[in-house]
């Protein structure tokens, strides 16, 4: 399991990554976080709206309300320009993090 | 016996009650937990199980009430948190439009000067001892009026027929210190009247001449002037819509169609119309 502060500062790069494989919707978005870190990362599942709004209130993501094809209504949420930068953004600094906690936990360099 | 319905209702209702999400986040909220009630109900649980479980992975309503507080930016209807307090950035209810505010002022006013003019008329035309008794329960009826109307109904005749209301920095009824606090300069006019009308009527003046009382209504006019300007400039100037006896009182006037549930013209006028007649 991964504690709370990793789980909330990796929730923005995370629902970016998840939008730009295409547009999806907070329930959906939840089930993909949990299959893609094998349940280790777990969100209170509200959590995830009150991040979404916000990724919006920046102009990375849109939202529209729709009806799915099994009668649902969701609230389906797309990447945006300022999105997909902010991803790169988010990528190269996760990265460098992973870059240095990779490099020296090498086993020659203890 | 669980009513699924029911049950999600009042899931959506202790969402909706901390003001802090909007009827579409909670719309958004519901469908993600009838989906999760949905999948789980496949999996042999029952209704009441599933909602339960699907309840507790969306997490306590508080927390995530509270966390949707912290995404509020000052718009339509909040009030930023900057002035005058922090407790405003729950304010959920709307200030209430300038115009109205001084319709309901120039009605009450109305009122204030025919009950004037009554007092005068009594204190000419009656016995000395009737006339004291008129114009003193006149101006104790008047201060219980207006006080009273205040704290029960959110303010005078004039803000019900205008349809706006005074209520605390919180939105919630007024305290009875609140409406005293707010009725000061109104309270402190009428000790000086009693002490005048008494005076005149019987015809000696322990306090003051006939001639100083020229003077304090000067004094009156000059400091009414100047307290209705400032009020006005702080009325444009801060957000929040705070007169000078708002800000003293920590009230705000609002708009009277925030509160549904309140129809005060119905109740105004089988219960207290008669206090103004």
């Amino acid at each position: 399991m991964i504690n709370k502060e990793l789980v909330a500062a990796s929730s923005r790069a995370l629902v970016l990554s998840i939008l730009r494989d295409g547009e999806s919707y907070g329930y959906e978005i939840i089930q993909r976080v949990k299959s893609l870190s094998n349940n280790q990362l777990n969100w209170t599942d509200g959590m995830l709206y009150p991040v979404l709004h916000r990724l919006e209130n920046d102009g990375l993501i849109k939202s529209e309300w729709r009806t799915s094809t099994n009668g649902r209504r969701r609230k389906y949420y797309s990447l945006q320009a300022p999105g997909h930068r902010q991803l790169q953004e988010e990528q190269r600094q996760w990265l460098a993090v992973h870059d240095a906690l990779t490099n020296i936990w090498r086993p020659h360099s203890r | 016996m669980f009513h699924l319905e029911e049950a999600v209702n009042q899931w959506r209702r202790t969402l909706l009650r901390s003001g802090h999400l909007t009827p579409e986040a909670a719309d958004e909220l519901e469908c993600h937990l009838r989906e999760c009630i949905s999948e789980l109900s496949s999996h042999m649980l029952t209704e009441e199980e599933a909602f339960l479980v699907s309840g507790f992975r969306l997490g306590d309503p508080n927390i995530l009430a509270n966390e949707f507080r912290k995404n509020r930016k000052p718009g339509k209807n909040m009030l930023p948190a900057a002035s005058p307090g922090p407790e405003l950035a729950q304010q959920p209810h709307e200030p209430a439009a300038l115009s109205r505010r001084f319709t309901a002022s120039m009605f009450d006013v109305c009122i204030l000067v025919l009950l004037e003019m009554l007092a005068i008329g009594l204190a000419n035309s009656l016995q000395p001892a009737w006339a004291v008794l008129g114009v003193v329960s006149l101006k104790l009826l008047l201060a219980a009026y207006l006080i009273g109307m205040t704290c029960r109904y959110g303010g005078t005749l004039g803000k019900q027929l205008t349809g706006i209301r005074i209520c605390s920095l919180d939105g919630s009824a007024i305290t009875l210190s609140q409406g005293f606090l707010r009725s000061t300069p109104f309270l402190v006019l009428t000790l000086f009247q009693l002490v005048f009308y008494t005076q005149y009527i019987a015809g000696v003046f322990v306090v003051g001449t006939s001639q100083s009382y020229l003077w304090f209504w000067l004094l009156v006019l000059a400091g009414g002037s100047g307290w209705l300007l400032l009020s006005v400039v702080m009325l444009i100037k801060s957000q929040s819509g705070q007169a000078i006896h708002d800000a003293t009182a920590g009230t705000l006037v609002v708009e009277a169609s925030d509160f549904p549930s309140e129809s005060a013209t119905g109740r105004l006028h089988s219960s207290d119309a008669p206090l103004l007649a």
